[in-house]
């Protein structure tokens, strides 16, 4: 009896040191590391300057909890915008980190422990949103691949790309397949005056004139709204922070992208 | 009457899925059928533009009905190509497998065959250089299958009844577990969220 407590406390006392290492201090070191790390990368990459990228350099001290917070906004963004919007990078990164720091504490953590099923429910949720992120991304890639590309190819060098570099490569492939698999069917066995598949017309492109829902996250002043009938009826509105609107996506799109909107 | 075959086609993709893990087989005869139709009346238009480019302007109303049917023709075939094109795709989410299973496959043109294959592997091209590009220092590679977790986790056990006999089954702490038709179980959800959607396994609350 006397033995079988002990292990117990041990095993606990184990699995909190491991999470204070893993879960506070140590992390948000490695974390920061690891971060600047990408962001350098990226900026010697693409030579852009984005509110996030700034902002994130400036925050010293990030916690799992306000990453995974980030991570869930960033999932609830791209769920409900019409149109791909730009990848987290740092904090896609940051997260992957999180998960095998978490995985190798399971891993070291005492067989039978009833913290271990916490745990790993906890991290199967943060798999999932991180997943589901990345899917969402993908579906909407191949939704809009030619008119994705076609916008990437036309940025000026100083706008980041929406895409990460894995992402701009599977999107150039799936496209060309797309291709392939539509001259090989159909295409080549018309008339030679059809044979042009026009994807600038054919090929679905978002409708960023869809209405979403919206929270706003601090006070933005003067948002024109346009009443797209070119009679000049626009109109300019200011929002405060933590109202709730259904709007056109439009208007508020780069709002979106700096964070001051949160959709949902 | 014109376009009638191309146009069956979009119906037919209509009553297709609506029936979720099902994909009817390729109309073939139709396709070949508007493939033809389409050369006809390209090469009756060929011959009755002649007389208008010598200015006799009688004919235009029947070329421009011709040209028409082409172009309607052409987006039917592209509607019904892409939409099968797509549906073929997401196979490979919602059963997490590069094999099609048999019975799809029976339906699939060779084309789509071949499509699908490209599509499984410019995914995993993906997949893999998302695990690579996140390697640290330690060179511990994450595996990221995003054909995994596809719905939110309510709990990590699940409770699965067997549908088929599967036999012997390996879980991730190297456990097995023999799965006879209508055994029930009490397994890690990660584990079996395949199993589930090749239809060995069902849910159960």
């Amino acid at each position: 009896m006397d033995n079988e407590y002990s292990n117990v406390i041990s095993s606990i006392r184990s699995i909190n040191t491991d999470e204070s290492s893993s879960l506070s201090s140590n992390t948000n070191e490695e974390e920061y590391n690891h971060h600047t790390n990408g962001t350098e990368a990226y900026s010697t990459h693409t030579n852009g300057h984005d509110n996030f990228d700034e902002d994130e350099d400036d925050e010293e001290e990030i916690t799992p909890a306000e990453l995974i917070e980030k991570l869930q906004q960033s999932w609830l963004n791209e769920k409900f915008s019409p149109e791909l919007l730009e990848h987290k990078t740092a904090v896609v990164e940051c997260i992957i980190e999180q998960i095998k720091h978490m995985e190798n504490n399971i891993r070291s953590a005492k067989k039978g422990d009833f913290r271990i099923a916490i745990h790993k429910l906890e991290l199967d949720r943060i798999k999932f949103l991180l997943y589901s992120y990345l899917r969402i991304r993908i579906k909407k890639i191949e939704q809009f691949a030619s008119s994705i590309l076609e916008e990437d190819n036309r940025r000026p060098s100083n706008i980041r790309s929406k895409l990460s570099a894995e992402e701009y490569a599977y999107a150039s492939e799936y496209l060309k397949n797309v291709r392939a698999h539509l001259t090989a069917s159909v295409l080549e066995h018309l008339p030679s005056n059809l044979q042009d598949l026009n994807e600038a017309v054919t090929m679905p492109r978002p409708d960023l004139d869809k209405f979403v829902f919206l929270r706003t996250m601090d006070n933005i002043k003067g948002i024109l709204i346009d009443d797209m009938t070119n009679d000049g009826r626009n109109e300019i509105i200011d929002m405060d922070k933590g109202d709730l609107y259904i709007m056109r996506y439009n208007p508020i799109k780069s709002y979106v992208n700096s964070g001051e909107v949160q959709l949902i | 009457m014109l376009c009638q075959k191309s146009f069956e086609l979009i119906k037919q993709l209509d009553s297709n899925f609506s029936n979720a893990h099902e994909l009817s087989p390729f109309n073939e005869d139709n396709v070949r059928y508007t493939f033809e139709e389409c050369k006809t009346l390209f090469a009756q238009n060929q011959i009755d533009v002649q007389p208008v480019l010598q200015g006799d302007n009688s004919n235009l109303p029947t070329i421009q009905m011709r040209h028409a049917a082409l172009q309607r023709n052409k987006r039917c075939l592209l509607t019904y190509v892409y939409t099968r094109m797509n549906w073929v795709a997401s196979l490979r989410f919602e059963l997490a497998t590069v094999v099609a299973p048999k019975h799809i496959k029976a339906n699939m043109s060779d084309l789509e065959v071949v499509w699908f294959q490209k599509y499984s592997k410019t995914l995993a091209n993906y997949m893999k250089s998302l695990s690579q590009a996140t390697q640290t220092n330690s060179g511990y590679i994450y595996p990221i299958d995003l054909t995994q977790y596809t719905k939110p986790p309510k709990s990590l056990f699940i409770h699965v009844r067997c549908l088929k006999d599967y036999g012997e089954f390996e879980l991730s702490d190297g456990h097995t577990v023999s799965l006879v038709k209508d055994s029930q179980h009490y397994l890690l959800a990660s584990d079996v969220q395949d199993l589930i959607k090749q239809g060995i396994l069902e849910h159960i609350d």
